[in-house]
């Protein structure tokens, strides 16, 4: 069936050129580099790149908006990251997925209006998230064998305003008290929010920035609100990125920074505030570069400096750091059980790159990677790979005693 | 803006017509204009207009920052479309450039700054210590082998090392060391080192030596400092500099270079394996907007096929080579069938997918993943990598630029101001080359030329005032001499030494009749063994020559002028050829070679022991031009040569002049092209030194250069001493696409008049069709402007009627250089481009609702019907074949396979035709835009000027000569002779030769029943004594 | 030893010659026992040089122009 080009329609093109507005997708020479890029245009069908911006360029507009490569991309941004034309198809993606009216598929909706309504993807409760602060509170007392310890909540002028996922909160609290434990000995100021404490925003991956900034801008205004220095997000790509994206395209309130826990993890590595010892962690390790984090937002080298300090048997993948590849679920995958069998499939080729690299232990610096590693695991190994986040192995590294905090008491204490 | 560019190329003209005529008022120029051009860079381009401006009555001062002339040239390997050695073509220029009175070469020198106005300028040029005297190096390299510092030699594109003393390649010019005074040890400690300074035997090293800045007076300047290459390691993703075996294209041409840091041999520097399969990337820091190189940099498909070709050729085994590429290029003359010949019998592979990546492999090989048009993935391993990196401009030269108020483009080149060529916005300031934009060899030597013809039509007035006569020593009669031949058998570095035993050669050739002295070079081709070779006709009392080299036909004419230097006849010259038949055919067989290279050399020294001096035939030279054609290129180049103050004769078939730009009206960078033309006209009539004769053609042609007769169809006769063919070319008639039956389908040039008159204003849908009768089995040749040409079209559309939709359907868009802008631009106003192929064209119908094209989307891979109401076919560039043919016969000049007229040397001869004295410009040449057809005319002045500089005309005088007494009068010499030079007197009953026109074929010779007819410089004795040889 | 014929070849500078240079630039490898004699033109080959270079010990002539 032929297609009649009295159908192609360029005042689509136009609106989706307008929308994006920092590049020209008119600009596409069908090159093919972006289609090349795509470590996954091959593993199934509809996911070809180029197939999809021809489509917009060319104005058939019900093309696009019923292209399953809609969906199916990862928002991964592998493909253009070099594209000559200075094209974005992740950022072209997530305009058709929120700006056309069109229908989201699975549960990606429903998390986002929890997200308005609760301020939080898990639809956490304040309660909860009290009495699970209250929780890691009492036993990080008896841990560091330290009664007076309390986890800051509203403290103004600290030096960073700490964003989390709510996972962290509902299904891995461990890891937030390893988290806070690293704190602790880093002797670090530091605060969490009462109110806004979730980073996370799946309106990144909807597309809708209407959503999105209702989302994001409290977690800005709390940075403001408790006075603290900078926000810094938690080991999540998406997170980060999203209050990122927030603070450079919505944001009009006084200026800060905002880094992701890994960067102050690798500073405070570097100079002597915490003091680790890699023998700890001896089994050959690998590291996953998550998208959001690192192509998109430029955090190519803290992330690795930290886990070339706490891990004996270091090994990075290939390619690695702005050519990684997406985990596959990339995009808010995992809010679509509908196409499960495409993400799984782009697992495969993740598991390959764990393979070829021979890693036992993969640290995964994100929440929504690791969900994704996760299935993996379970898909391609058979649950014998250990999947982990890098701060549960710094905890783990971490020469307590020689850590800032711990020094100073002992400074303290031979004073005394 | 468009208007504005248009407004300052009238005012300039304005004030250039009315300064050449110096009776007028004179607007700008107070004083007499000074008879030398400053010519900046010595590559091809600087090379070529110093050697057109020096014999044309101009002394040139040559500015070269680095210590040697030649540019980027000599380290090329081979050049495309003709395979030519790059170095060897080049090197008789080098020499000539070099020992030219009338040019001073300056090499480590810059031009600082520049005062005055145009006809008279004064240029600061600071000259950098070489640290050796140049006048005293004899280049004998005894410093070289004692310094103790490597560093990375650039030349080699860090592929080996060299010296801190180092000379730049081997057959530099001039002929000296220089030392790198970062590297040098002496430098750091005063009391250090010190080694070149006892090894140089020529007391020319002198580390304290100083800067020093000149002062000279010029009447133009020229710019063509070149270009750099792009550093491919700013796109991280081709892992240059991390991933083993990923190299540049220049380091390629170094590694398949005979005199490159592996002799030859095909090689991956990593590991010193031979691939068996490589791959090149295209447009590596080109046509990228992301990294702010945008443009296309024109040369670089070309050099990858013919790199390709030629690693296949070296290869011992079956070479697997791979080119990826977006838009295949070859849109130069001869380029279509060399990329077909690559595909077709070379089994080069061509892929169209811009590489995303290259990551390294098992055992240094290289992994590309990549996409086919239909996007499916395929994964390949290569041994090596080549990236075809881009040029762009050379930091110093946007410096100077800026420095001298030059305006630049976007990109930093010195783009020409529109529809001049060579202009830059500043009068009297020239530029050619790659600095004006990315071009190939043929162009930069074109505008080259042309810079130099312009920089003639301002300087007219004071030509011949600054330059100096070369005095030869007076020959030596020979006549009744004993026999005295000198052998120089020369190493050629190792090409010829490294397979034949020169040294055996030399003894063996000490004991051949006649020779009195026989001797090695390393390389007799350089000026410090041209001079030994003189000191050794003196010291020798030598009267004949052998030198045992390479090929004549490259060489020949350098060592004559050597023995002219020393008083000697320059026939009086054998050179034969150890190196090209002997040494590089047979290099698994030294010992036979070497037997062959004796029998080489005796068989010269027998025929030169039987040569008699030959002199050269002087006639007197007609000064007027005759140029055929009244296009733009006829008329452009009629009127550079008349502002130079010859009388030039234009004859146009049609009743009016202005060619096939009569039909044009949308310049490619937006001129008014009806604009330009009619103040050309307007020029050319009121210039007293063109004479017009519209509605001719040329019926009858006698003569030679210097002393041609022209007659024309109406029976006027003219005579003139050198003529230029401008004669054009037509479009297309197209057979295909319902043209002619369907009033809807036009060709461009239709379209672009109906565009012009309004026609199209209210148009929904236009498609326009690419490579009609172009690129196909009758005319495998590309066109070249159509795409451009499609596209501006298509922008025209766009501007007039912006809802438009238009189509461009083609096979490879070849919007080559900044024209590469207006392809992005076109893209960006959404003109539509679908690409098709050549087994799967374009179907266009007439059917119930409408004129409807079919055409396969080359992402989606499924047809697409577009109704349409126009159709433009951007139909071929064709010859007028037989106005061709006609005046091949007349002239005596060659066509090629398509029809359109061949130069003498694709390369360094592009508007020259073999013919001396017969000149080209413009689409008669072969397909061109208005742009190029102009620097093209201006370059056809350059050249012609050299001829017509000439007082007298010198015939070489190896023609044929007729001993009367055993002449029959027969005739059957007259009937054979091909140049029409020998004639039966009826008078003397004997045959006559006329000079002027004997090529000295001998073609009567071998034909006369008396043998009666000898030819002079290659006697029938000469033959047989180097047969008696055997 | 096996048999080798000596062969003499007649070349014109403009064409053959120029060809037998280019095999020279493309490395391309043959026999030895070839004996090349420039000449302007292949117009230029008088029978007598072929009866010459018999008589002189050739046992094949090769003209090309």
């Amino acid at each position: 069936m032929a297609i009649n080009a009295a159908k192609f329609d360029p005042t689509f093109t136009e609106e989706v050129t307008n929308k994006v507005k920092k590049f020209d997708l008119t600009k596409c020479l069908t090159c093919g580099m972006c289609t090349a890029g795509c470590v996954y245009s091959d593993v199934h069908p509809d996911n070809d790149p180029r197939k999809f911006l021809r489509k917009i360029a060319l104005g058939m507009r019900d093309e696009v908006l019923n292209d399953p490569f809609v969906w199916f991309c990862t928002m991964c941004e592998r493909c253009t990251v070099e594209c000559p034309m200075g094209i974005n198809i992740a950022v072209l993606t997530r305009t058709i997925r929120g700006q056309f009216g069109l229908p989201l598929p699975g549960f990606m909706q429903k998390v986002v209006d929890e997200t308005i309504t609760s301020g939080n993807q898990m639809d956490v409760s304040q309660e909860d998230y009290k009495d699970t602060l209250d929780w890691i509170e009492e036993d990080l007392q008896e841990e560091l064998e330290d009664p007076n310890f309390k986890i800051p909540i509203d403290v103004e002028n600290a030096d960073f305003h700490f964003g989390m996922n709510a996972r962290e909160i509902k299904y891995y609290p461990h890891e937030l008290t390893e988290i806070i434990k690293i704190f602790y000995h880093a002797g670090v100021s530091y605060t969490l929010s009462s109110k806004k404490w979730d980073a996370t925003n799946l309106a990144l991956f909807s597309g809708n920035n209407h959503d999105f900034w209702k989302i994001t801008k409290p977690i800005l205004d709390e940075t403001v609100r408790l006075k603290s220095k900078e926000l810094v997000v938690t080991e999540c790509g998406h997170a980060f990125k999203s209050v990122r994206m927030g603070y450079k395209e919505f944001w009009k309130g006084p200026e800060f920074p905002v880094r992701s826990v890994l960067e102050l993890y690798a500073d405070w590595i570097k100079d002597g505030r915490l003091v680790v010892d890699k023998s700890v962690n001896s089994k050959p390790t690998t590291l996953h570069d998550p998208c959001n984090l690192v192509r998109k937002e430029g955090v190519y080298e803290a992330h690795r400096y930290v886990m070339e300090n706490i891990c004996e048997d270091f090994r990075d993948m290939a390619p690695n750091k702005k050519y990684n590849y997406c985990c596959g679920a990339g995009g808010g995958a995992l809010a679509m059980p509908e196409f499960k069998e495409q993400r799984v499939k782009k697992g495969k080729r993740k598991a390959e790159q764990i393979d070829a690299v021979g890693a036992e232990v993969v640290a995964i610096p994100c929440h929504n990677c690791m969900d994704q590693f996760m299935d993996i695991n379970k898909e391609f190994y058979g649950m014998k790979k250990d999947m982990t986040h890098v701060s549960p192995l710094l905890s783990e590294a971490l020469v307590v005693e020689e850590c800032a905090r711990n020094k100073g008491k002992k400074k303290e204490e031979s004073e005394e | 803006m468009v208007h504005g560019l248009w407004s300052i190329r009238i005012e300039m003209g304005q004030t250039r017509s009315i300064t050449t005529k110096n009776e007028r008022t004179v607007v700008h120029m107070s004083t007499k204009r000074t008879g030398s051009v400053l010519v900046l860079g010595a590559g091809i381009a600087g090379i070529q207009a110093s050697l057109d401006l020096a014999e044309s009555g101009y002394y040139v001062h040559l500015v070269e920052s680095s210590p040697a002339i030649g540019g980027v040239m000599p380290a090329l390997d081979k050049t495309f479309p003709t395979n030519d050695c790059s170095m060897c073509i080049l090197s008789p220029k080098l020499v000539d450039c070099g020992r030219h009175l009338n040019i001073n070469v300056m090499t480590t020198s810059e031009l600082i700054d520049l005062e005055g106005e145009p006809g008279n300028y004064k240029a600061k040029v600071k000259t950098r210590a070489r640290y050796v005297d140049p006048a005293k190096c004899t280049g004998c390299g005894s410093c070289t082998e004692e310094c103790p510092v490597k560093v990375d030699d650039d030349f080699n594109q860090g592929l080996s090392k060299r010296k801190a003393i180092y000379k730049q390649y081997a057959q530099a010019y001039p002929n000296a060391y220089a030392i790198d005074k970062n590297k040098c040890l002496k430098f750091k400690n005063a009391k250090a080192c010190g080694k070149c300074l006892k090894a140089c035997q020529a007391e020319a090293i002198n580390h304290e030596m100083e800067d020093e800045i000149n002062e000279l007076e010029v009447g133009a300047v020229i710019l063509m400092p070149g270009f750099d290459a792009y550093d491919a390691s700013k796109l991280d993703y081709y892992g240059y500099g991390k991933v083993p075996n990923v190299i540049t294209s220049l380091e390629f041409e170094r590694i398949l270079s005979a005199s490159g840091p592996f002799g030859g041999h095909l090689i991956r520097p990593s590991d010193e394996k031979e691939p068996k399969k490589i791959a090149w990337i295209q447009c590596v820091g080109s046509r990228n907007c992301k990294n702010d190189h945008g443009y296309c940099s024109s040369v670089c498909c070309m050099y990858s096929i013919k790199e390709a070709v030629i690693a296949k050729e070296h290869s011992e085994h079956d070479l697997d080579t791979a080119i990826f590429y977006m838009d295949m290029r070859t849109y130069g003359k001869e380029f279509e069938k060399y990329y077909n010949r690559a595909q077709e019998e070379q089994g080069v592979r061509f892929v169209r997918n811009r590489v995303y990546e290259l990551t390294e492999g098992e055992d240094g090989s290289v992994k590309i993943r990549y996409a086919l048009e239909d996007g499916s993935i395929q994964y390949e391993e290569f041994d090596m990598v080549v990236l075809s990196v881009g040029l762009e401009p050379k930091g110093e030269a946007v410096e100077l630029a800026k420095k001298l108020g030059i305006e630049l483009n976007q990109y930093n080149f010195c783009e020409a101001k529109p529809l001049t060529g060579i202009n830059t916005n500043k009068e009297g300031i020239y530029v050619a080359g790659a600095f004006s934009g990315p071009r190939d060899i043929p162009e930069t030597v074109m505008q080259a030329s042309a810079a130099a013809g312009e920089a003639q039509a301002l300087l007219s007035e004071a030509k011949g005032t600054l330059t100096k006569a070369k005095e030869y020593p007076a020959e030596t009669d020979v006549a009744g001499e004993i026999i005295r031949t000198g052998v120089f058998v020369c190493h050629c570095g190792i090409n010829i030494a490294g397979v034949v035993d020169v040294p055996n050669v030399v003894d063996y050739a000490k004991e051949l009749p006649g020779v009195v002295l026989s001797t090695n070079k390393i390389y007799a081709c350089s000026q410090d063994s041209s001079g030994q070779i003189k000191e050794a006709i003196k010291e020798h009392n030598l009267n004949r020559v052998v030198v045992a080299s390479c090929s004549p036909r490259t060489h020949e004419p350098m060592f004559q002028e050597t023995l002219k230097e020393a008083g000697l006849n320059p026939h009086l010259f054998e050179l034969t050829n150890i190196r090209d038949q002997c040494s590089w055919v047979h290099m698994d067989e030294p010992e036979k070679a070497t037997e062959k290279a004796k029998d080489l050399v005796k068989m010269a020294v027998n025929k030169v022991a039987l040569a008699k001096p030959v002199q050269p035939v002087k006639l007197d030279m007609n000064h007027d031009v005759l140029v055929i054609g009244g296009g733009v290129s006829g008329m452009t180049n009629a009127l550079n040569l008349a502002e130079q103050g010859y009388q030039v004769n234009l004859v146009e078939k049609e009743q009016q002049l202005g060619g096939i730009a009569r039909r044009l009206h949308y310049g490619l960078k937006g001129e008014d092209v009806q604009g330009y033309l009619n103040q050309l006209i307007n020029q050319i009539e009121q210039n007293n030194n063109i004479k017009v004769y519209t509605g001719q053609e040329i019926a009858d042609v006698n003569g030679f250069v210097g002393n041609f007769t022209t007659t024309l169809t109406d029976g006027q006769q003219i005579e003139h001493g050198v003529t230029v063919i401008a004669t054009g070319s037509q479009e297309y008639q197209p057979q295909e696409y319902l043209y002619g039956e369907n009033h809807r389908v036009k060709t461009l040039l239709e379209l672009e008049t109906e565009i012009a008159d309004g026609q199209l204003d209210k148009v929904n849908n236009v498609v326009l069709i690419q490579c009609v009768g172009s690129r196909d089995s009758e005319r495998p040749y590309c066109s070249r402007i159509c795409c451009t040409k499609s596209i501006k079209t298509a922008l025209k559309i766009k501007e007039r009627r912006p809802e438009a939709k238009v189509y461009i359907l083609y096979r490879d868009i070849r919007t080559y250089g900044f024209y590469e802008d207006l392809y992005t631009e076109a893209r960006q106003k959404g003109v539509i481009f679908i690409r098709y192929s050549e087994d799967n064209k374009p179907v266009v119908e007439n059917v119930e609702d409408g004129l409807r094209v079919t055409v396969t989307d080359h992402v989606l891979g499924e047809p697409v019907e577009i109704y349409t109401d126009e159709i433009g076919l951007a139909s071929a560039i064709v010859p007028p074949v037989e106005n061709n043919q006609k005046l091949s016969k007349f002239y005596k000049v060659p066509l090629n396979e398509d029809k359109f007229f061949l130069e003498a040397h694709l390369k360094l001869r592009p508007v020259d035709f073999s013919t001396e004295g017969v000149f080209m410009c413009g689409l008669s040449h072969g397909p061109k835009n208005l742009e190029e057809n102009i620097s093209q005319a201006k370059a056809a002045a350059g050249r012609a000027a050299t001829v017509l500089a000439k007082d007298q005309i010198t015939v070489e005088g190896k023609s044929a000569v007729v001993d009367k007494k055993k002449c029959s009068a027969c005739g059957t010499c007259e009937q054979i002779c091909p140049a029409k030079a020998i004639k039966v007197d009826e008078e003397e009953q004997a045959a006559v030769v006329n000079e002027a026109l004997c090529k000295g074929c001998g073609a009567c010779s071998s034909s006369c029943r008396c043998g009666a007819i000898n030819v002079k410089g290659c006697t029938d004795e000469q033959i047989m004594a180097m047969l008696s040889a055997l | 030893m096996a048999y080798e014929p000596k062969i003499v070849a007649f070349l014109c500078n403009w064409c053959s010659y120029a060809g037998a240079d280019l095999a020279g630039i493309g490395r391309l490898q043959y026999p030895t026992n070839l004996r090349v004699v420039r000449i302007p033109c292949s117009g230029r080959i008088n029978p007598l040089f072929i009866f010459s270079a018999l008589r002189n010990g050739a046992d094949g002539i090769l003209t090309s122009g």
